[in-house]
């Protein structure tokens, strides 16, 4: 009770430090003139609607055999460019003194047989993107506004108005974001937004061979993506970091970073 | 390719932030360290910097010209540079750049002008034709020298001098804040970094200035002030020792905690960057000039002054060096570790050519001298109200302090 | 105040620039920023309208309809098409073949998943293929199975 009292008031305090920030930062941004209405969204004019869904991703790596399927979908899908990722899949072959770990090419023509120094207790295969962070690193710190936040949970980047500043590649702890050497903009997973506006599921989750990959919407209440969230042991990436992703992992091991 | 040691994310074997990005904190460091030389006279009356206070405070206009330049070159759009301040989201450190840079960019020439208006009426008042109008247009068109007048433009420096001071120091801090305020990076995040930054850049600032200094004294055929000279040193030795004691401070402190990043640091101080952080930054660059300033500061009084004149330049140089070293080891050194803790890449090595060669870079450190050449043509540097002749060389290094502060 | 105008005029000056440059800014800034928060909401449409390249098993099986029906009731029925064959895009637009299904046959394909290798799950199929075939080449292992349906009969 009164733990509670202390916790309201540090809570409270750290909103309010929160709030003068934001006003300093308001006011320093002069008086911006609003547009007077929000426009409707192209999406919604074909009948999709932002503000019904919210997305959430769910891996299961004790199922996943490494062929790599999913990054060579996710390529050929978003023709990414060689030598970067949107996703791909990460080996560990841990032992009782050492751990080893491999991608690669990121896994995109699977993995070749392997002969690590020790002896080896278990291996796994990890499918790693980006985690769509509600506490986005990287939109915080783009500078421009061109990394956001849509309404399903979805972090875009803006290839209008992106500068490639190169700041949201630093800012991302989970090495999800690249700068294109084509379009020489950052470039990341957009958990194929394309196609989830259109009532598909992602390329990685539609070739997935294992259902390892899930997607699902947590506004939706028989969603199974949403109930291995609320009833089984997930854990998510580097969770001392506090980003919030949206990409949740069963029974993760704690070698994968 | 770059080979890896360990494993690296596979998005995270390149270095995006180039050498660019370390002429950038190098470049602003000088407009900061500048900064403060002049503002130790304008603003806290220390007369052994009156020499070289004008020339500071025009060397710090000038670096600040060329400073958004290594952004600009680094810019995978630099045509879309202009969005930081018209849709600047500031959720971003970044975004303050616009401002921070617009503003203190205001300040310092509204003192320089403040600094030389009497000199550009003098000049508007002898001059014919164009050049005349030129002057006069720079004056804004009206000729108050009237020791009023002046007073006024006093008590504006000072106000200037008094805002520009945190404006630099906000500036360049804010650069350091860039990369102490990235949490993904171990060898970034710390809340010491803008303070290391702004410390280092007061190292560059004042080794730039013992060096242009004792240079343009030679060109001008006079001796340096030996106070000056002496004042200059102490100064750079006492923000060496600083900037030194907390460099070492960051690493003794994730060795000491043995954090979960003294994994992957530990073995990128001693193999990636053993060279450019242990050999350059701390023994040649660190250890050396302290020595040799140690010397300057306490034996000043038995030296002469060409032993302190040369001790000073060598430590100045190698000073310049250990700035520059220190940049390249913080910019280059946090994108040679993957963010998986598990690996390093090989060391990176900047292209010859290209927007983000060698070159270019270069041409980024000689370009602000050219500016400043020309500032001199424009305004001299060293003016003699009394001497009517403008020309520096006539004058006395006493004379060489604006006038608007001669009659304080 | 009279020995002050220099310094009303500096100010004047700096207030015009200020203003110019604000006024200019407005300007600069795209239309629908700002709408949904601090970004340029036009995107989220432009990002949304991109075309899908894989078109799910459905969309194959509107063509082969066979095939998909073998794939369905064999061991490879969570197979789907296009990890083998090239993405629809590629081979079909807009309800039309546009180009012949590239499709890759070798035996590197299958061993993307079925070869033994460190980090499988130890309940999924997987050889040691030096033991399984005697010469590793080509499409050898579609000399015994069907990719369709894999399970030997």
């Amino acid at each position: 009770m009164d733990s509670d009292q202390k916790l309201k008031e540090i809570l409270d305090r750290r909103e309010f430090l929160g709030q003068a920030l934001l006003l300093t930062g308001g006011a320093v941004a002069f008086l911006l003139p609003h547009g007077a209405e929000a426009a409707e969204l192209d999406v919604e004019k074909e009948g999709y609607d932002w503000s019904a869904h919210r997305y959430a991703y769910l891996i299961d790596p004790s199922l996943c055999i490494g062929c790599g399927s999913c990054v060579r979908a996710c390529k050929r899908e978003n023709n990414v460019p060689d030598g970067f990722f949107r996703t791909w899949v990460e080996r560990y072959v841990v032992g009782g003194e050492s751990s080893h770990v491999d991608s690669p090419n990121g896994g995109l023509d699977g993995f070749p047989p392997l002969s690590v120094g020790f002896n080896a207790t278990k291996s796994f295969f990890v499918p790693k993107m980006c985690n769509h962070c509600a506490s986005s690193p990287c939109m915080q710190v783009c500078p421009v506004g061109a990394s956001f936040r849509t309404k399903e949970g979805m972090v875009l980047v803006d290839e209008k108005r992106c500068i490639g500043c190169g700041y949201c590649v630093q800012a991302c702890p989970y090495g999800s974001r690249f700068l294109n050497e084509e379009t020489k903009c950052a470039d990341k997973c957009t958990w194929c937004y394309h196609r989830v506006t259109k009532g598909m599921k992602p390329a990685c989750v539609e070739v997935c061979p294992r259902g390892v990959r899930q997607f699902g919407d947590l506004k939706r209440e028989d969603d199974p993506v949403r109930k291995a969230i609320e009833t089984r042991f997930v854990s998510v990436l580097q969770p001392h970091l506090l980003t919030e992703p949206q990409c949740y992992y069963l029974n993760l091991d704690r070698e994968v970073r | 390719m770059p080979e890896i040691t360990g494993y690296a994310f596979p998005n995270d074997i390149h270095v995006h932030w180039s050498l660019m990005i370390v002429m950038y904190p190098y470049i602003t460091g000088f407009v900061a360290g500048a900064f403060i030389v002049t503002s130790l006279y304008h603003l806290f009356d220390r007369q052994e910097f009156k020499p070289v206070a004008r020339l500071a405070m025009a060397t710090s206009f000038c670096f600040l010209g060329v400073a958004t330049f290594p952004l600009l070159m680094h810019l995978g759009h630099p045509e879309r540079g202009v969005n930081v301040v018209v849709t600047p989201n500031f959720s971003s450190a970044m975004a303050g750049f616009g401002l921070l840079y617009s503003s203190y960019l205001l300040l310092l020439v509204l003192e320089i002008w403040f600094v030389h208006r009497q000199q550009i009426i003098e000049t508007a008042r002898r001059s014919r034709g164009l050049k005349r109008f030129a002057y006069k247009a720079l004056a804004l068109f009206t000729y108050d020298t009237s020791p009023e007048a002046l007073a006024i433009d006093h008590r504006a420096i000072k106000v200037l001098a008094g805002l520009g001071l945190p404006g630099a120091c906000l500036l360049h801090g804010y650069v350091g804040f860039i990369f102490g305020a990235i949490k993904a990076n171990p060898w970034w995040s710390t809340p010491l970094m803008p303070v290391i930054f702004l410390v280092s850049a007061g190292v560059s600032g004042i080794a730039l200035l013992i060096l242009l200094y004792q240079v343009t004294s030679k060109f001008s055929g006079q001796k340096p002030e030996a106070a000056t000279v002496s004042a200059l040193a102490r100064w750079l030795w006492f923000f060496l020792i600083i900037a030194v004691t907390l460099e070492l401070l960051e690493i003794v402190v994730l060795a000491y905690e043995k954090s979960e990043a003294w994994a992957i640091i530990g073995p990128l101080l001693a193999t990636r960057l053993e060279f450019s952080f242990i050999s350059v930054q701390m023994i040649m660059g660190s250890l050396i000039p302290f020595i040799l300033l140690m010397i300057v500061t306490l034996m000043n009084r038995f030296l002469h002054d060409r032993v302190r004149n040369t001790l000073s330049i060598v430590a100045a140089l190698l000073l310049l060096m250990q700035v520059f070293s220190m940049r390249w080891n913080v910019v280059i050194g946090g994108q040679l570790l993957s963010k998986s803790f598990r690996g390093l890449r090989s060391g990176y090595s900047p292209d010859l050519w290209g927007r983000e060669g060698l070159i270019a870079a270069i041409g980024l450190v000689v370009l602000p001298f050219v500016l400043l050449w020309i500032f001199d043509r424009v305004l001299p540097i060293k003016y003699s109200s009394e001497g009517h002749g403008g020309s520096g060389a006539a004058s006395s290094p006493e004379a060489s302090g604006a006038m608007a502060e001669g009659h304080s | 105040m009279e020995h002050a105008r220099h310094v009303l005029r500096i100010g004047a000056l700096v207030v015009v620039i200020i203003a110019g440059f604000s006024i200019a800014r407005t300007f600069a800034k795209p239309a629908t920023y700002g709408d949904y928060g601090p970004y340029r909401a036009a995107a989220v449409g432009e990002i949304a309208a991109r075309a899908p390249v894989h078109g799910g098993v459905e969309a194959c099986a509107k063509c082969h309809a066979d095939k998909a029906k073998e794939r369905a009731e064999g061991s490879h029925k969570t197979v789907v098409c296009e990890i083998c064959h090239s993405p629809l895009a590629s081979h079909v637009k807009d309800g039309v073949k546009v180009a012949a299904m590239v499709t890759e046959k070798s035996w590197k394909l299958c061993a993307r998943c079925h070869q033994q290798i460190a980090g499988r799950p130890a309940g999924f199929p997987q050889q040691n293929l030096e033991q399984h075939v005697d010469k590793l080449e080509g499409a050898v292992c579609m000399d015994c199975h069907n990719p369709h349906s894999p399970k030997m009969q």
